[in-house]
């Protein structure tokens, strides 16, 4: 920032007054329509036939093709009419059968996790470990093959090419192994990358995190986990980064330690989460670098898991949680309800540098990440038992948690909501195990997706 | 691959997401579907701040696509594909602002109060804000908004404009003037 960018008192009042004023609404679903529209024409079949859209030929050929076509239309068209004045008057034919996407029901194939790629198409990974990839709109998918180990531990694909898995393999002898599988050609093939850390906590520490912001850059967090209380932010931490795309791992320092997980806004770069007591780290250029400070009002034994994080222009908003008795054990059972929890907010206008603490946001039941669209809108998920699909739903604010609306969710027990902008979001199944999938526990865990911001939802067309 | 940009921007796809969408990819056209499918939200949002109502601002947006995609191969850097939709989207703002006339820059659309006290402003002091950008002409009101709005510097803006810098400050303090003289009684 140069001094000249830098802003006089009167014209940071006014940039706050504006940043408050000026509270855009959604995109509405028809310009995401539009948008949409006016690619298509440009998409052709690609090498491997995915793409089931026309190609306008090259020049001179579609020229050719052009006049072949008009001809053959203009006799048609002479015949038709020549023919009507003779033939006797016939019903008109049906209209064709409109194509619909499924809808969400018994699934032929258990899908253990999916999302959307930062390019626009799509993954899952079922419950035998076969990877699938369906292209822009989801409406056709491939089997890539399958993952290269039994683990289903976060598989995710950042691009339609580049994707990760991982699982930890051993804690002992004061190193923790962790192994780390990457694509670079859409899961047709998986290479090792092992990870070997010192151990903070003997045999209890836990990862928190594994994260690839493209096919170099990654870092993961070790958490010195506490077995006599639930994971979560307060205990010690450190931090990992790579470079060179897995090959080799060396501790930040200083480290930022993310203890509890990284919340992402949409654009993949503004990030935050608790690095200890009420300290919080937040990076804006997608985890290369760190602001730490302490958020205001809160103790050192607070437990806070940031939820969400929103920007607009230099308005950083977090969206905060307490995880409550930190004796408690983690609530994971398939009958467990969603706690209950205010939503604490905290605001940066100087890049992490100071915070101030806003009105908080009205106690809700959130389950897993929420997701901010900016600093006022919201989405979450609300998680009911597995056995009961009335009971999950999707929770929306538009005023910064302070009122929120519901929406059924149509797969029981769903927890995972990823979304690739306001419009089109993933659900993946049902996160209580293996073996409850397999058994089924009365649900029906898959892949939906939607593109009309989650009023309707669609299963994966396999 | 590593992003230099540090700086935060308008909103939506980053210059990392945005690099991978081109590399991995198969056509330019694939390429650049992806981009504008990413840059939806924030075209509409940076639209409508500068219009300040919903259906101008999808109108504008849906221009300025089409602009882009008539124009796409001029996209030479397509990790620039923000700056340089921007540009059009200004643009593109900036026509339809002319079109319907100064009288109808003064409304602003209020939105509903949110419930969250000091959440944010209420709603007189936003339309009288509203009323204030009105008062402004056109290259005012857009300099206005992607400085103290979209939080551009200086120089992003200037390339955004096609303008020297020397005059998108000289606008800023022409701008600053009458605002003050609007808000006066707000402030």
């Amino acid at each position: 920032m140069t001094d000249m960018d830098r802003l006089t008192d009167p014209e940071r009042r006014l940039r706050d007054m504006l940043q408050h004023a000026i509270v855009p609404p959604s995109a509405p679903a028809s310009l995401h329509a539009s948008v949409d529209a006016l690619a298509r024409p440009h998409l052709g079949r690609d090498r491997a036939g995915g793409r089931r859209w026309l190609r306008v030929p090259a020049r001179p050929i579609a020229l050719f093709a052009g006049a072949i076509l008009v001809t053959t239309v203009t006799l048609l068209v002479a015949v038709a009419i020549e023919r009507r004045a003779t033939l006797p008057e016939v019903a008109a034919p049906p209209d064709p059968p409109t194509t619909t996407l499924p809808t969400p029901g018994p699934a032929t194939t258990v899908i253990a996790r999916g999302g959307w790629t930062r390019d626009g198409t799509m993954w899952a990974v079922d419950w035998d470990g076969i990877v699938h990839l369906g292209d822009i709109d989801g409406q056709q998918w491939t089997t890539a093959g399958p993952m290269p180990t039994n683990a289903q531990t976060a598989p995710q694909f950042i691009t339609a090419t580049f994707g990760f898995t991982w699982q930890t393999e051993s804690v002992a002898d004061g190193e923790t192994v962790i192994d780390i599988w990457v694509t670079h050609d859409a899961g047709g093939s998986w290479a090792l990358r092992r990870a070997t850390i010192p151990t903070l906590n003997g045999g209890t520490d836990v990862i928190a995190e594994v994260r690839f912001n493209n096919d170099q850059f990654g870092f993961l967090s070790v958490v010195a986990h506490d077995p006599t209380t639930s994971a979560g932010a307060g205990e010690a931490c450190r931090r990992f980064e790579t470079h060179d795309g897995g090959d080799t791992w060396n501790p930040v320092t200083p480290s930022v330690c993310l203890n509890a997980g990284t919340a992402w806004d949409l654009d993949g770069r503004t990030g935050a989460a608790m690095t200890g007591g009420a300290d919080i780290g937040l990076t804006q250029d997608a985890g290369f670098t760190w602001q730490t400070a302490t958020l205001p009002g809160l103790t050192a034994t607070d437990r806070i898991l940031v939820r969400a994080v929103g920007r607009i222009g230099s308005l950083v908003r977090v969206f905060a949680s307490a995880l409550g008795d930190p004796s408690a054990t983690t609530s994971t059972e398939p009958g467990a309800a969603t706690p209950t929890a205010p939503l604490l907010i905290f605001e940066t206008r100087d890049d992490g540098v100071t915070w101030t603490r806003a009105v908080d946001g009205a106690a809700v039941p959130i389950a897993g990440p929420m997701q901010a669209f900016g600093p006022f809108w919201l989405r979450a998920v609300t998680r009911g038992p597995a056995t009961d699909r009335s009971a999950s739903q999707l929770l929306e604010s538009k005023d910064a948690g302070a009122t929120w609306s519901s929406t059924d969710l149509p797969v029981a027990g769903a927890s995972q909501v990823t979304w690739l902008d306001s419009l089109h979001g993933s659900l993946s199944g049902v996160p209580l195990g293996d073996a409850c999938a397999r058994s089924g526990c009365g649900a029906d865990p898959t892949v939906l997706f939607t593109d009309d911001g989650g009023v309707t939802w669609h299963q994966v067309p396999f | 691959m590593v992003a230099d940009d540090t700086r935060p921007r308008i909103g939506g796809a980053s210059a990392v997401a945005d690099g991978h969408a081109v590399e991995r990819a198969q056509t330019t056209d694939e390429v650049f579907a992806a981009l504008t499918r990413r840059h939806v939200d924030d075209g509409f949002r940076l639209a409508w701040a500068i219009l300040g109502d919903t259906q101008s601002a999808e109108d504008a947006t849906q221009d300025a696509f089409a602009m882009a995609w008539r124009k796409r191969r001029d996209l030479r850097d397509p990790a620039r594909f923000d700056a340089w939709f921007g540009r059009i989207l200004v643009n593109t703002c900036r026509e339809h602002l002319r079109r319907r006339g100064r009288s109808r820059i003064r409304q602003v659309e209020v939105l509903p109060e949110p419930g969250g006290g000091d959440e944010t402003l209420h709603v007189g002091l936003r339309a009288d804000i509203g009323d204030a950008l009105g008062a402004l002409d056109v290259d005012h009101r857009i300099v206005v908004v992607l400085r103290y709005w979209a939080d551009l510097t200086v120089d992003d803006i200037a390339d955004r404009l096609a303008i020297p810098s020397g005059t998108v400050k000289s606008r800023l303090h022409h701008a600053l003037r009458t605002l003050h003289v609007e808000l006066e009684d707000v402030r």
